[in-house]
């Protein structure tokens, strides 16, 4: 009798210990997984705002401002190259200024975006009748 | 009976261990998942990004106006070739010579669109201020002052000089409101 009273005794220091461990193994699984969710946005972070730079500075590696022409007929893929294996993008250069629209669209259709995200790069662009226009250009990144 | 006793008193500390290991892993949970919420709203800000003001104010100001604009009752007739960096100099010193600002409204008008337009999803505001003897005084502003306390974010360049006053331009961009429009 003695050793049933006392299983019945410990039963509440029993469930102080199970929910104590259970509360800091379910929250140390959570927290790992959102830690992991962050790193994975960050690295996407780094590899957008690189290629939108990448690309802004080669449609301008002719020293000069590039003309409208240049950058519609322009080869993307050594500026590409910046981007690890395993990512897809989507890579176009808007005009804003003095028209709008878009001057050229670039994707790799890797995969199906998922977790993505974007970044955007400024330039000046000469147009065809000697105005300084302005170009945007918009990457998107996901992971493949 | 002194038996039984030391039973109920080990009976008694263990639970108060027990009651202590629950209460230090309730701290530890929290800690953990503050930490991680931290993290996922430093990263939720991060997804707008911190505009790059320098670079925006930089390609505004290097840009042609690109339309021909004529300034009536001050004679003035822009071709459109014009930087925006020419124009705005050109704004400040009409107005430090006292021309009336509304005639000026088709520049800055256009100047306000082609800055929505480029600061796009952010409310820029630009400020042409006077700077003489390290004191500046503002003689324009284009776009709307924002009016959230909300972070906001700036670039300035200098335009030169007129008549021994200095014109600076400033770029001001604060996050747009979605719920503004909605009058909440």
């Amino acid at each position: 009798m003695d050793a049933v009273g006392g299983f019945f005794e410990d039963l509440p220091v029993l469930a102080f210990v199970l929910a104590g461990v259970m509360s800091v193994a379910g929250t140390a699984s959570w927290v790992s997984g959102t830690l992991s969710e962050s790193d994975g946005y960050d690295a996407l972070d780094r590899s957008a705002s690189r290629l939108a730079c990448s690309i802004a500075f080669g449609l301008q590696d002719t020293g000069g401002l590039p003309t409208v022409e240049s950058v519609v007929g322009a080869n993307l893929s050594e500026a590409m190259s910046v981007l690890p294996d395993g990512f897809g993008f989507l890579v176009s250069v808007w005009s804003i200024h003095p028209e709008d629209g878009c001057l050229l669209t670039v994707s790799d259709g890797a995969g199906e975006p998922g977790s993505a995200r974007s970044a955007t790069a400024l330039l000046n662009v000469l147009c065809d009748d000697g105005i300084v226009g302005i170009l945007e250009v918009r990457v998107l990144v996901w992971e493949a | 009976m002194c038996g039984k006793r030391r039973r109920d008193d080990g009976g008694q500390l263990a639970l108060l261990d027990a009651m202590v290991f629950f209460a230090v892993s309730s701290m530890i949970c929290a800690t953990m998942a503050s930490h991680a919420v931290n993290r996922s709203q430093a990263l939720e800000a991060a997804a707008l990004g911190e505009p790059n003001t320098d670079e925006m104010l930089s390609v505004f100001l290097s840009a042609s106006v690109g339309a021909s604009i004529g300034l009536e009752g001050l004679s003035v007739e822009l071709a459109g070739y014009e930087s925006f960096s020419e124009v705005l100099f050109l704004v400040s010193a009409m107005v430090m010579d006292g021309q009336d600002e509304n005639l000026l409204e088709p520049v800055l008008s256009l100047c306000s669109h082609v800055l929505a337009d480029l600061c796009a999803p952010w409310s820029p505001l630009l400020v042409l201020s006077a700077e003489a003897d390290g004191n500046m005084a503002s003689l324009l502003e284009v776009g709307e002052q924002a009016v959230s306390d909300a972070d906001k974010y700036a670039a300035s360049q200098s335009l030169g000089e007129h008549g021994g006053v200095g014109v600076v331009v400033t770029l001001v961009l604060s996050p747009v409101l979605l719920l503004h429009g909605l009058d909440v």
